[in-house]
């Protein structure tokens, strides 16, 4: 290895960034050369020179306690997580408790309506017997008083289209 | 670069919280120190690290084998793209200082040298600070973090042959600093 080549790698050298047969050469050449073993103490004087005085920033306690915060924030917050999931399935519970409720209402209602006019059906069904009843009664009972035959033909008519009803 | 999958459909549950704190937690010195050189700015690398830590918890399921460090100095770059995306005008201020003073109160001994230390260190710093952006990133890798070329290479999204490429340009501007010249003469007047 002569000078040019050392020189390139003494960078790589003095970072230990070379493989081990170009690290035995270099060090074969600067065991030899001097003006390439002074610039190889150089390259590791001002590393050291910048390891030593270029100050390294740690973190500040404040920030230190505001990502600490922030993971309790983020480890409080995590059982929320699978909440959307069951949120689905609980409004498609609610939903159906719902659709249920509604059908059950409806139904009772439906009953109570048909069961509120059937009564009344009823009632006017009873109330049109009643009536006819009392006119078959008092149709018989003209028949029976009138002396006019054609009157009593009439009546009786009359009393089998009732009695037909 | 280090893949930061989705974990889709998965419960963030104890674990993953668990996996966070244990695995990335004790790498936010170095996420903070990376975006803290990013920036060159106190508070925005402290928003760019927190919303790196947001990240780092919701695909921390995806985090299987390999570097826990190098995965989450990747969130916190994407991070800070990201936020110079939305800032353009915050990336170019100028570093205020006051995190320089701060480090330099950790390893201060002795008041006479702490405040050589100092200075040296303040025009150290300066001269790392006005590096461009994509020397600076992968001079703070390499120096500060001790990454390998194929580490930062993963982390910066580029090339090895890039990563020594920049490498090399960010010490020659480096050592061509005026700034430097200065600790240089201010060292050789002491002798």
């Amino acid at each position: 290895m002569n000078c040019n080549e050392a020189g390139t790698l003494l960078a790589q050298y003095a970072d230990g960034e070379v493989d081990n047969l170009q690290g035995r050469s270099i060090e074969q050449h600067l065991r030899g050369c001097g003006a390439c073993a002074t610039k190889h103490e150089g390259v590791l004087a001002r590393g050291a020179q910048i390891r030593a005085k270029v100050p390294y920033f740690p973190a500040p306690p404040a920030l230190r306690e505001r990502v600490r915060a922030l993971l309790a924030n983020a480890h409080d917050a995590a059982p929320a997580r699978p909440r959307p999931e069951r949120d689905r399935w609980r409004w498609l519970t609610g939903g159906a408790l719902a659709g249920c409720t509604a059908t059950m209402l409806a139904w009772t209602l439906g009953t109570a309506v048909i069961t509120w006019h059937a009564n009344e059906d009823v009632a006017v069904e009873a109330v049109a017997i009643h009536h006819r009843v009392d006119a078959l009664v008092d149709l018989r009972r003209l028949r029976h008083l009138t002396m006019k035959s054609s009157a009593r033909a009439t009546a009786s008519t009359a009393i089998a289209k009732l009695a037909d009803c | 670069m280090y893949p930061v999958r989705v974990a889709r459909g998965v419960g963030k549950g104890f674990s993953e919280h668990t996996s966070f704190e244990e695995r990335v937690l004790p790498h936010l010195d170095a996420g903070y120190n990376l975006a803290r050189w990013l920036t060159r700015n106190v508070d925005d690398s402290e928003d760019v690290v927190q919303d790196a830590c947001v990240r780092a918890l919701k695909y921390v399921g995806s985090l299987r084998d390999g570097d826990a460090r190098a995965w989450f100095l990747t969130i916190v770059r994407h991070a800070f793209c990201d936020w110079c995306k939305r800032n353009r005008q915050a990336e170019i201020v100028k570093d205020d200082g006051t995190a320089i003073d701060m480090a330099a109160n950790y390893s201060a001994v002795d008041a006479q040298r702490a405040a050589q230390r100092s200075s040296e260190s303040r025009l150290l710093a300066d001269a790392v600070a006005e590096l461009p952006l994509v020397f600076r990133e992968v001079l703070i890798l390499r120096e500060l973090e001790e990454l390998s070329y194929k580490e930062i290479a993963r982390i910066a999204d580029i090339p090895i042959g890039t990563v020594m490429s920049r490498l090399a340009r960010a010490r020659g501007l480096l050592q061509r600093s005026p700034l430097l010249h200065a600790i240089r003469e201010h060292s050789g007047g002491e002798r």
